[in-house]
């Protein structure tokens, strides 16, 4: 592609606002952490609580991203390299998770089981519900090797075993550690799943902290403490994403892989994906088809819900994903444009900071703008628009992902014959780049809907007072155990966060979905 | 001794016939070119051979082993064979050393092994060795792949369409270094190919594959010159086919009698020249003929010609320097024996 020299400055400020968006809740809230002062911040650091979270979370993070990395690279394997009878539709399945809101699965278990509360029911949520966070890069991986290796390997006097580990394996690394790593992000900034849990990590002690002292040093130097460690791993993770690809050398063409036979291993394999399908779709769906048929007194907490009630909930849902879309759509397209067409180290300086947004977690975002608000915006206070751009600032990686894709996909040199044609730049705009890459926005758009949608974090801390939305009716009941009056919300959220990723499944295919899904945590 | 024996194998996908009774031979330290245009199952033939595939029946013979049969598939890693990818295949996680090192024993790995003396045999500097072979040209691949294959010293070598992805010029030179190594290992060789000029210049012997049949197994020189038939003729090279009348030995057709290069059965034929037996002489010493179009390619070019009582034109191969002109009138010679096939009744 042809790449402009110099990014016009217009264009180049526009860009801007949302990366400085972006860092202004990351240099707040280290800002705060560092005013706490030394000597004060080594007594609040340097106790059993912190001690305890970090335990917690690095224990969790561990065992969690070991079973993801396992699940989610056999389950790829089997998908894509082995007569599995209906690997596609597993292959379909095994995605499924991630569609539905962590928190609604952390429901959904302790409603079966008070037992499954702290550090196993948490193991539990978070493996099946971040393990495609594995399963899809290892599988496109899988798909983009050249079987030819395989086969040489086994020419070379390999066994099946031994070719998987020495061949197969080394080259799934990148993809393999990249998704362990996502894996770890949303163990660190997970909140409704581990709070319903009763499972302590820094999020969850955040929220404690900031519901008892507002805006206290404790919960600063926490937030601080986890700003690091979210960036620590989002570093991690775009060295790996930056270190070389192991490409296919060679150009010649491809033969589809050979899919090895099970034998009598398919019964036994079947029988874990039919496990692996109860445990991480069957049960959340199940559940809350249950507490629906329930009547709200049967749960340990009576509460009735009303359909007025339902309504407003679903209605504000509805309104303030709009709005959150909007935004994060509206910042995030100068920022693909430039991404697009223009190189440089700015450029790529105000990509990067858009991607942060990928590792920050909702809390602290919403706890930066309360501050921001209180202390010098009060008219934002408790306002829509403050929640609105809190959505636009979380979902903005989400969203310049996509509007990145949708402008690579109206070539530059498309717009240069129409100026040739004779067409003006609004022209062009309007007859070029429109049908070309409007879709694709769409469907940007469309993504950062079903996220701001199925979030709960920001909603909680940020939501103006009365309001009340799928995401806080749900935490509501279910944090007083009232399950059967959580069930309708729940049921209408994942049906919008399911219907909505089948529907940009089916128009823009598996990649663009796996961006929308992965950012969706 | 025999390195590879196949005994009517067939191969089918669903409903779809590949391959269909092939039975075939390969002499131990022969190189054997498989030569088919695309789709005519000449790859397959070759993962068959490999274990890659599943055979659906008849057997293959690796030596003494029976390594495919009625209820016999030995896998790959047990066949022993050394196997070089259409583009190399290296593994691009390793370095060359670690390439070529990869089929050996653990312990082997470790010290590198024959790596040196490897890379000298294909004709690469022993200073690739610690390259990554992303750093490595098309054919310097080829040669490190094909290195890899050679270096747990397997019964037979297959290669699949090594040199059709690099260009002309290093395709030639990749040739020559593949052919070269192949030779001094005294290793047995299958190589598949679509490329007529590689199967003859590279090949012991031709096999040729035509929709999954084998039409003709031969020394390059017998194939080109006697095909098995005017089809293959055509498939293999140019060929200017003409009627004529086989008798005594011998065969008569528009441009005089000439002598056979096997026998045939008297009676009406179809006589195969090849352009380059083609001679254009002064007028008045042989059938005359007026140059139509000259096609130049320097080192020689082809001229098409209308000949006197015949219909079509026809083709000849004469060197650069005496390229004729348009509308020259010319007298054809026909250099050698011709071969000749009887019409199709």
């Amino acid at each position: 592609m042809e790449v402009a020299a110099r990014p016009p400055r217009r264009l180049l400020a526009a860009a801007g606002v949302g990366a400085a968006l972006v860092l202004l809740p990351i240099g707040l809230t280290l800002l705060r952490a560092a005013e706490v002062g030394g000597p004060r911040a080594a007594h609040l650091l340097f106790r059993p609580l912190v001690g305890e979270l970090l335990i917690n979370t690095a224990s969790l993070a561990a065992v969690s991203v070991v079973l993801a990395g396992i699940l989610g690279t056999a389950i790829a394997w089997f998908v894509e390299r082995t007569q599995l009878p209906g690997r596609r539709f597993w292959a379909v399945l095994a995605a499924v998770p991630l569609a539905i809101p962590s928190f609604t699965t952390s429901y959904a278990w302790i409603s079966i089981s008070p037992d499954l509360e702290g550090f196993a029911g948490a193991v539990l949520v978070v493996t099946c519900s971040y393990y495609p966070l594995v399963y899809l890069p290892v599988a496109a991986a899988l798909r983009g090797m050249d079987p030819a290796l395989e086969e040489t390997a086994r020419a070379l006097n390999c066994g099946p075993v031994g070719s998987f580990l020495r061949v197969v394996l080394p080259q799934l690394r990148p993809a393999l550690l990249g998704g362990m790593l996502l894996v770890t992000l949303n163990v660190l900034t997970e909140f409704g799943a581990f709070a319903l849990l009763r499972f302590r990590t820094f999020t969850t002690e955040i929220y404690v902290q900031f519901r008892a002292s507002f805006d206290g040093p404790a919960g600063s130097l926490l937030a601080g403490v986890l700003i690091l460690l979210c960036l620590l791993c989002l570093l991690a993770e775009l060295r790996m994403r930056g270190r070389a690809r192991y490409g296919r050398i060679g150009s010649g063409t491809r033969r589809a892989a050979t899919l090895h036979d099970l034998g009598r291993a398919r019964i036994p394999v079947l029988a874990g994906f039919a496990l692996l399908g109860v445990v991480t779709v069957g049960v959340p769906l199940g559940t809350v088809l249950y507490w629906l048929t329930q009547p709200g007194a049967a749960s340990i907490t009576p509460a009735e819900v009303s359909p007025a009630l339902l309504t407003q909930a679903t209605l504000a849902s509805v309104l303030y994903g709009l709005g959150g879309a909007a935004v994060a759509t509206l910042l995030a397209l100068p920022i693909g444009f430039l991404a697009t067409r223009y190189r440089g180290p700015t450029v790529t300086l105000i990509e990067r900071t858009s991607y942060l947004t990928q590792g920050l977690p909702g809390i602290v975002i919403a706890l930066a703008l309360v501050f921001l608000a209180v202390h010098y915006l009060h008219l934002l206070y408790q306002s829509a628009l403050l929640m609105i751009f809190a959505y636009g600032i979380q979902f903005l990686c989400l969203a310049v992902v996509g509007v990145r894709a949708a402008f690579a996909q109206a070539q530059t040199g498309l717009e240069d014959t129409a100026r040739a044609l004779g067409l003006g730049p609004a022209a062009v705009a309007w007859r070029v780049m429109l049908p070309l890459a409007g879709p694709g926005l769409g469907a940007a758009a469309a993504m950062v809907f079903v996220s701001v949608v199925t979030e709960l974090t920001a909603t909680l801390l940020l939501a103006p007072i009365g309001t009340k939305t799928l995401a806080t009716q749900i935490w509501a009941d279910t944090s007083t155990l009232a399950f059967a009056a959580a069930a309708p919300y729940t049921a209408l959220m994942m049906i919008i966060s399911l219907l909505a990723t089948w529907l940009l499944a089916r128009r823009f295919g598996q990649s663009r979905v796996r961006l929308a899904t992965s950012s969706l945590a | 001794m025999t390195a590879l024996a196949l005994d009517r194998v067939t191969k089918a996908f669903g409903a779809r016939t590949i391959l269909r009774d092939i039975t075939l031979e390969v002499a131990s330290g022969d190189l054997l070119a498989v030569l088919g245009p695309s789709g005519s199952g000449k790859t397959t033939l070759l993962r068959l051979i490999c274990g890659f595939e599943r055979s659906g029946g008849g057997t293959i013979r690796l030596g003494d082993d029976l390594v495919s049969g009625p209820g016999v598939h030995r896998p790959p890693e047990r066949r022993h064979v050394g196997y070089v990818a259409q583009d190399g295949a290296l593994f691009p996680h390793l370095s060359v050393a670690d390439n070529i090192a990869f089929g050996l024993a653990r312990r082997e790995r470790r010290r590198h092994h024959r790596v040196a003396e490897l890379l000298e045999l294909v004709g690469l500097p022993a200073s690739y060795a610690a390259r990554p072979p992303q750093e490595l040209s098309g054919g310097e691949q080829q040669r490190v792949s094909l290195a890899r294959a050679l270096a747990p010293q397997p019964g037979l070598v297959l290669l699949d369409e090594p040199f059709s992805s690099l260009d002309a010029g290093l395709r030639v030179e990749t040739r020559e270094a593949v052919a070269a190594a192949l030779r001094r290992t005294g290793a047995t060789a299958v190589l598949v190919t679509h490329d007529q000029a590689e199967a003859l210049s590279m090949g012991d012997r031709v096999a040729v594959l035509r929709d999954g049949v084998l039409v003709q197994v031969a020394a390059p020189e017998t194939l080109y010159r006697r095909p098995a038939d005017i089809a293959l003729a055509r498939f293999l090279g140019e060929a200017v086919v003409l009627p004529g009348e086989a008798a005594d030995g011998s065969v008569h057709c528009l441009l005089g009698r000439f002598s056979l290069v096997a026998p045939c059965a008297p009676g009406g034929v179809e006589v195969l020249i090849r352009p380059e037996q083609i001679r254009l002489a002064a007028p008045g010493i042989g059938h005359p003929a007026v140059v139509e179009a000259v096609t130049y390619y320097g080192h020689d070019c082809s001229v098409s010609l209308s000949a006197a009582g015949l219909d079509g034109r026809l083709t000849a191969l004469v060197p650069g320097y005496a390229s004729p002109v348009a509308g020259a009138v010319v007298s054809l010679q026909v250099e050698g024996p011709v071969a000749a096939y009887p019409t199709a009744a």
